[in-house]
């Protein structure tokens, strides 16, 4: 005669058989996390060509604060951008593990610069949330949602936002230097 | 079309590249000033952001287009032939916002990338003080220097 424990044991087995096991193949997209000034930010891996190490930027005259230059990626020719005003952080150097992520929306082709790449992780879409309400009012028009990435949260970005802005900023002749020194 | 012969100086740390077809010649500052010529700093025309621009050895480039005007730059580095090949337009983001027309791609000289200005669409005028007569007058009666 089985005991107790031996009958509680069995009781949990055929429990465990009958359950249904239901396999949800939940949808997901690939973000690029990234690190600028500290804060983490994601790109939607869709949107991202290729990451590539710091090389030589050549500053185009003219351009406007956030284009720092061009550079030669195998022949051909690629602007850069400095995102950090669109997110209200001050402006900054490339740190030396820098990247240049080229992105691709919307048509328009162009350079990222970045403090790190620190992953490339597939997350479920239901695990994106909105802008927290709190974002200031300039950031927000540029942030798509929120993620987790461990206990640490991301703000993922919207690249056809930010490349949408860029007819929007001409430089005004004013912005050269007044009396120059020749 | 096979490419262009460019001018190459550089301003600021940028390399600039220009058609030499659009230049006139290339005197010094002191020899423009004396012919009274209105000698425009480029950085003038074309802002180059926050950078401090010095000219270490300045020059004066005689335009083709517009003989009242001399544009000052840094001493030429180099004549060469840029192919077609060799030429890229600027890309879209950058052709988007920056509002210097003239500033029309990027040539890549070994190493180097080379800003390409359209002197005949540089507006000259907005950096202009003064208007002077044209230095074909003034030219054929002063030493004039390197002419291309």
């Amino acid at each position: 005669m089985k005991g107790k424990s031996e009958l509680i044991l069995d009781e949990l087995k055929r429990r465990k058989t009958g359950e249904r096991i239901v396999e949800v193949e939940e949808d997901t997209v690939k973000m690029v996390i990234f690190s600028l000034l500290g804060g983490l930010y994601a790109f939607p891996g869709s949107e991202i060509k290729e990451i590539l190490t710091l090389v030589p930027m050549y500053y185009v005259p003219g351009s406007p604060d956030f284009i720092p230059g061009v550079i030669n990626v195998r022949g051909d020719i690629e602007s850069v951008i400095k995102i950090n005003g669109f997110l209200g952080l001050t402006d900054s150097k490339p740190a030396p593990e820098g990247r240049i992520m080229i992105a691709v929306s919307g048509g328009v082709r162009s350079g990222i610069v970045v403090d790190s790449v620190e992953d490339v992780i597939d997350v479920p879409v239901s695990s994106l949330k909105p802008p927290l309400p709190t974002l200031s009012g300039a950031v927000r028009e540029y942030v798509a949602g929120e993620l987790m990435y461990g206990d640490k949260s991301v703000t993922v970005l919207d690249v056809g936002k930010i490349f949408g802005k860029f007819g929007d900023n001409p430089v005004r002749r004013d912005d050269a230097p007044a009396d120059p020194a020749v | 079309m096979n490419g262009l012969e460019l001018l190459i100086f550089t301003v600021g740390g940028t390399v600039i590249g220009v058609d030499r077809q659009q230049v006139y010649g290339i005197i010094t500052k002191e020899q423009a000033e004396e012919m009274e010529m209105d000698v425009i700093p480029l950085h003038r025309i074309i802002p180059f952001g926050r950078k401090s621009i010095h000219y270490r050895c300045p020059r004066a480039l005689l335009l083709k287009n517009d003989p009242s005007r001399a544009l000052l730059i840094e001493s030429p580095d180099d004549i060469i032939q840029a192919g077609i090949d060799s030429i890229r337009c600027l890309p879209p983001a950058l052709a988007a916002c920056n509002p210097v027309k003239a500033i029309w791609g990027v040539a890549m000289t070994g190493e180097r990338a080379a800003v390409l200005v359209d002197l005949d669409k540089l507006d000259i005028t907005a950096g202009s003080q003064n208007r002077h007569i044209g230095f074909e007058q003034k030219i054929s009666t002063k030493n004039t220097g390197a002419i291309l």
